[in-house]
């Protein structure tokens, strides 16, 4: 990040997959969405939530949740179950089984759950974040789902996006400017 | 929890009246620390959905400055202001004009760090004293916290905030101008569960 050089600002980070076959579903933050290849799904922009990734390798079915807090309010209630972590991990199996992927091969995939301030407070919004990813691995491992790859933590911002044709995740953040594959 | 209905009414009212005093205070605040004349434009309060949010600030994964300041005393939470990153530029080299020109890459990287906190402290700092002369409330201020990255991961701290009680956000947009350049500021008041209460009562809402 150059604060100081005049000019046009740096261009964000523009995905490379333009030529990638199939097409690309990008959902909103507490959205669900399964795909299956060659077609791939892609959620922009997060910060403390978790984008988790449910994937049957052999089938090649792929299912994304954008998570934003760990746990649905007590008193229940009809509550969107893809907005909470609790929730979302049985919602995305079960959406997963019922589009055809084989319940004994899910494997997880997840990013995010970052701490974007730090430094002003560590109160219970402040480490929502981690809370997150904690209660994802929690559910996931009560449902014994192995999470084969992650990138979670730290204090930046990503987009993440899913390739159900090859299983892999492809993660950009813009500080610093990366895109890296899991 | 602010009452949609309500506040598109005399709720609302409040806020913007709220937005015209805190935007004042930061306008004359603004140019003593430019040596120019500042104004305030067309300044707006409102309510929406935390999706038109991120359409507002040019996509989830347009990169913008965040600036975060904790609040305590009588009410807590944050209050955040939002930048678009060619604005947070032009500011840092505005208030710095020739200073930084001389210093290695490194150093006049963190200049422009603390002269933008600097800022947002003083635009911060005018909403807060608005608020307090408005409300009899006294509220403290934290040192602020500057990020830049995603509008989408910066405004998740609102979603999670606000995510319990319904995806409405309160924002106030506020435009400062001189005779060449103008800067868009978002501000986000984010009082903490408890602290709703007590600024509801006092917005009398």
């Amino acid at each position: 990040m150059n604060l100081y050089t005049t000019g046009i600002p740096e261009k964000r980070i523009i995905p490379n997959n333009a030529a990638l076959p199939g097409k690309l579903f990008v959902i909103g933050i507490a959205e669900l969405k399964i795909v299956k290849a060659p077609d791939r799904v892609s959620t922009l922009g997060l910060g403390s939530c978790v984008g988790l990734v449910l994937y049957d390798a052999v089938n090649k079915i792929g299912g994304m949740v954008h998570i934003m807090l760990p746990s649905a309010p007590a008193n229940g209630g009809a509550v969107n179950r893809s907005k909470y972590a609790d929730t979302a991990v049985g919602e995305l199996i079960r959406l997963m089984v019922s589009s055809g992927a084989a319940r004994g091969r899910l494997a997880a995939k997840m990013a995010g759950g970052a701490h974007m301030f730090g430094a002003v407070c560590n109160g219970d919004i402040m480490n929502v974040g981690e809370r997150n990813v904690a209660v994802c691995r929690r559910v996931l491992r009560e449902n014994a789902i192995a999470v084969t790859a992650e990138d979670t933590g730290g204090t930046c911002g990503r987009s993440i996006e899913f390739c159900c044709e090859t299983g892999r995740l492809q993660i950009r953040t813009v500080s610093p400017r990366d895109i890296r594959l899991i | 929890m602010f009452n949609n209905q309500k506040l598109n009414g005399e709720g609302l009212d409040f806020f913007r009246e709220l937005e015209n005093i805190g935007a004042g205070h930061a306008a004359t605040a603004l140019s003593e620390l430019l040596s120019r004349p500042v104004a305030v434009r067309v300044p707006r309060a409102q309510f929406c959905a935390y999706s038109e949010i991120c359409r507002i600030l040019k996509g989830p994964e347009n990169v913008v400055a965040g600036l975060l300041v904790g609040i305590s005393c009588d009410v807590s939470g944050f209050i955040l202001l939002v930048l678009d990153e060619a604005d947070a530029k032009m500011l840092a080299r505005a208030v710095l004009m020739d200073m930084a020109d001389q210093l290695p890459e490194s150093e006049r990287e963190e200049l422009c760090m603390s002269a933008l906190k600097e800022v947002a402290n003083i635009l911060i700092g005018s909403y807060i004293t608005a608020i307090s002369e408005m409300t009899g409330l006294k509220i403290d201020a934290s040192v602020p916290e500057l990020v830049f990255d995603m509008a989408g991961a910066v405004m998740n701290l609102l979603a999670v905030a606000y995510g319990e009680f319904g995806d409405q956000v309160l924002f106030m947009e506020t435009e400062f101008c001189d005779r060449e350049q103008s800067l868009l500021g978002h501000f986000f008041l984010i009082p903490e569960i408890a602290s709703y209460k007590t600024l509801t009562e006092k917005f009398g809402i």
